[in-house]
């Protein structure tokens, strides 16, 4: 069973965003990084940076696969994690605490899903 | 029904190589696998996220005529000749499965006589000895599954090209492992390469019960992401922008600096050692980074050293 907290919101990609002080703060869900396996690198954007609701922002290379990451809004990258640059495995023990970038100017987002929706959609890929 | 395709290529070149493979990952649809077979002529591929620098002997590499090129898949770098026959798998999320895309490999070689199994690595191995290396691109529907399969590549070269460890400073890049290989035709002495790529085919066909038909290629569209692959900014990421390089050996390990200069201040700089010393060439960056080289002091340490090399020209390669 994955832990998907009720006060997220999801992507069906697999993306967690959640409203901070103005920023949408965004990370990898339970589902992802258990199907990435042991993450081994984090590739993130710059601040300053566009993204596009629903295009690839980062990539994360796990033991072998890399994976793109895909943004659930539209905006403009304010902060990125550099903490998870050096220690990309703290994305496998705390994908919620282990966030990636938090946006703002946020203009639009992708169809983002509550928990029991997201729920659903893992279940369904599991 | 799934459609399946092939593709081959008859060039030896890397990045035009890679390039079709791109080619192929953007066209791939619905209910569709290609299987795309191509070799390169003397070149050292590198994973997505590492440093080619710690990786490759860059410059041994280019005096003999080699190529060096940066792949969108991840894992450690590895080392092409002719000797080497590349497969891609390629198709959507969908259809994409490791484990029946290598059981088409290890049926072509069992059809051969060959007996091979997967490792823990997503290798594969005959007794052991790894003779195929994969690794896998997920985009968000489309996927590729690609490999070396060694038939006869030449294995002192790996020695000559390939740092074992000169990775120590950019401990954040993704490390190679190197593994004992073997080639096919150690194991099958009257293998070929028109053998292998027949029996991968008709494993490729058994396996998705179809016949496979010759993709079509739009070879402008491919000549345009060979740009892409060629280019040194992808090949070697922002520090092929450094100007200065030096490198020299010392008791306490080989020192590879790359650095820029604006008047006699430096302005940029990246060192490589495979020191012991884990911290240091992330100390000494800091350290040095900013300074004036007239300025500064050689002391009789570590330190000292890398001064001695900024400072004197017969370190320059």
């Amino acid at each position: 069973m994955f832990k998907n907290p009720e006060e997220l919101k999801y992507t069906k990609t697999h993306e967690w965003v959640k409203e901070e002080d103005g920023l949408y703060v965004v990370g990898l869900t339970d589902f992802a990084q258990d199907a990435l396996g042991d993450i081994v690198f984090v590739n993130l954007p710059s601040v300053g940076d566009p993204v596009t609701a629903g295009e690839a922002f980062s990539d994360v290379e796990s033991v072998k696969a890399v994976s793109d990451v895909f943004s659930p809004v539209t905006g403009v990258v304010a902060e990125v994690n550099e903490a998870i640059v050096d220690d990309p495995a703290s994305v496998n023990s705390d994908c919620y605490g282990s966030w990636l970038i938090k946006v703002a100017d946020v203009t639009g987002t992708e169809e983002l899903l509550d928990a029991k929706a997201y729920e659903e959609v893992c279940a369904n890929e599991a | 029904m799934i459609k399946l395709y092939t593709a081959a290529s008859d060039r030896f070149d890397v990045y035009y190589n890679q390039a079709l493979e791109k080619y192929l990952l953007d066209q791939v649809k619905d209910d569709e696998v290609i299987l795309y077979l191509w070799r390169n002529d003397r070149t050292v591929v590198i994973g997505k996220n590492q440093d080619a620098y710690s990786e490759c002997k860059t410059e041994t590499l280019s005096a003999d005529g080699g190529f060096l090129a940066r792949r969108i898949s991840g894992g450690g770098a590895v080392y092409h000749d002719k000797g080497n026959l590349n497969f891609t798998f390629i198709c959507k999320r969908d259809l994409f499965d490791i484990s029946r895309q290598d059981q088409i490999i290890l049926n072509a070689l069992d059809h051969l006589g060959i007996h091979a199994e997967k490792n823990g690595r997503n290798d594969l191995v005959i007794e052991g000895r790894k003779f195929s290396g994969h690794a896998y691109y997920r985009g968000k529907e489309n996927c590729f599954h690609h490999g070396t399969i060694m038939l006869e590549v030449d294995e002192e070269a790996l020695e000559r090209y390939l740092y074992v460890s000169l990775a120590k400073l950019h401990s954040k890049a993704v490390k190679s492992v190197r593994s004992r290989v073997i080639n096919l035709k150690q194991v099958k002495e009257d293998l070929n390469l028109d053998m292998l790529q027949k029996a991968l085919i008709a494993s490729f066909e058994e396996m998705y019960q179809n016949k496979a038909e010759a993709c079509p290629v739009d070879e402008a569209a491919v000549m345009k992401e060979r740009d892409f692959f060629s280019s040194e900014e992808w090949i070697y990421g922002p520090s092929v922008n450094l100007k200065f390089r030096k490198e020299a050996r010392f008791d306490w390990g080989t020192v590879r600096i790359l650095y820029d200069l604006e008047d006699d201040r430096i302005s940029d700089l990246k060192i490589y050692t495979d020191a012991m010393d884990h911290d240091l060439a992330k100390d000494l960056e800091e350290k040095l980074i900013g300074t004036k080289l007239s300025e500064l002091m050689l002391s009789d340490d570590e330190t000292g050293d890398v001064i001695r090399i900024l400072k004197e020209e017969e370190y320059e390669i």
